[in-house]
């Protein structure tokens, strides 16, 4: 985390939420699992926003009112408060982080949801695609919690992880 | 409240689990200790999923946690997590090792968590087994050292496919020292989430 910052004055996005800003403000979710953060980012005005998602789909889904804890609807919600900011789609950097398998001892077992790490990663992938957007830089997988940060004076990511060297993407 | 099976009769199921559950995973963790444990009533409670982690400190809180998944009649999966203060007093109390942080850890304190989650997760799931006479087979369970928020994502994703609410419960362990607090996540997929308390006479009306 940047000095000058206290966490207290970042704009902070929790489980399955999304939030847009401008600078000098930054962006933080804290411990990041299997979840996925997207960050986009248009360097011209200095909006940004940042989307907490935890599962890949909406429709398959028995209770798909919070749009944002999806991937698929969490990516139009972004987009759409993100033009409503300010900012170009053309120019957007998309980053991405998190997806990890916390527990990947249990993958190969009945439950399928403890693959959603990677289920996540894919799913914004093929999204982005979608919508024309493309990975400027990604951290995702492996088996560890991340907190990310996006200063939206420089459109850098910063990735925190218990025991690791920070590191910025 | 408005998800179907998180209702007022269901938090009273599960308390009476949550009871039995517990009192069996304390009675097993005394073993283990080699000390007379006093255990609370379980606080059984309806929580949004984001909101989980804030209970544990922040997203950012290191908290110990084994995960194990159910197969059988039931059919999901549960953690126990402590935080990382009551994991540190445990370390202590049985290996006799004090660390500054859970970073820390070495494969000895690992290995202790390791058994320490298996011994009361098992201890639950036999008595929820028992109680409902439903056959439930436990994976081996696995540990997870690391951010609440990154760990508790994953019962929060198993949720979040029913809703955005989860239930969650509290047990809180004195010994004659200390208190030690943990938490259960108990995730049975719907159909076993039904079959569990149909099993007690409950009956869902959808």
């Amino acid at each position: 985390m940047s000095d000058s910052v206290s966490i207290n004055d970042m704009i902070k996005v929790g489980m399955g939420d999304f939030k847009v800003g401008k600078a000098p403000a930054q962006i933080i979710t804290l411990g990041l699992g299997s979840c996925v953060g997207i960050t986009m980012y248009d360097r011209v005005t200095k909006v940004g926003g940042m989307l907490h998602a935890m599962l890949p789909e909406s429709s398959r889904i028995l209770d798909g009112s919070n749009k944002a804890k999806f991937v698929d609807t969490g990516i139009v919600e972004l987009l759409t408060a993100l033009e409503t900011a300010g900012a170009s789609l053309n120019r957007l950097e998309v980053k991405l982080a998190g997806g990890a398998a916390m527990f990947p001892n249990i993958v190969d077992t009945a439950s399928p949801v403890l693959q959603i790490g990677a289920n996540n990663v894919k799913a914004t992938k093929q999204w982005l695609a979608k919508f024309g957007l493309r990975l400027t830089s990604e951290e995702t997988g492996e088996n560890f919690g991340r907190t990310i940060v996006l200063d939206l004076n420089t459109g850098d990511l910063e990735i925190r992880a218990i025991g690791q060297e920070v590191r910025h993407i | 409240m408005n998800n179907k099976f998180l209702n007022e009769t269901c938090i009273d199921v599960f308390k009476e689990i949550s009871n039995i559950g517990s009192s069996h995973a304390t009675s097993a963790l005394a073993k283990m200790l080699g000390d007379v444990l006093k255990m609370k009533v379980p606080n059984v409670s309806i929580i949004k999923v984001n909101e989980l982690s804030k209970l544990l400190g922040n997203e950012e809180q290191v908290v110990a946690a084994t995960l194990l998944t159910m197969d059988g009649d039931v059919k999901g999966i549960m953690m126990n997590i402590f935080n990382e203060e009551s994991t540190k007093k445990l370390i202590d109390m049985v290996i006799h090792r004090k660390l500054n942080t859970l970073g820390d850890i070495t494969e000895i304190e690992t290995s202790f968590l390791k058994e320490l989650g298996n011994i009361l997760t098992s201890a639950y799931l036999s008595a929820l087994g028992t109680l409902t006479n439903l056959k439930i087979i436990p994976s081996v369970p696995n540990l997870c050292v690391d951010m609440a928020g990154a760990i508790l994502s994953v019962p929060a994703i198993q949720y979040g496919i029913m809703s955005d609410d989860m239930m969650l419960i509290q047990t809180q362990f004195e010994s004659s020292t200390e208190v030690l607090t943990g938490y259960y996540l108990l995730v049975p997929d719907e159909p076993s989430f039904i079959k569990i308390l149909s099993s007690l006479g409950v009956s869902i009306s959808e």
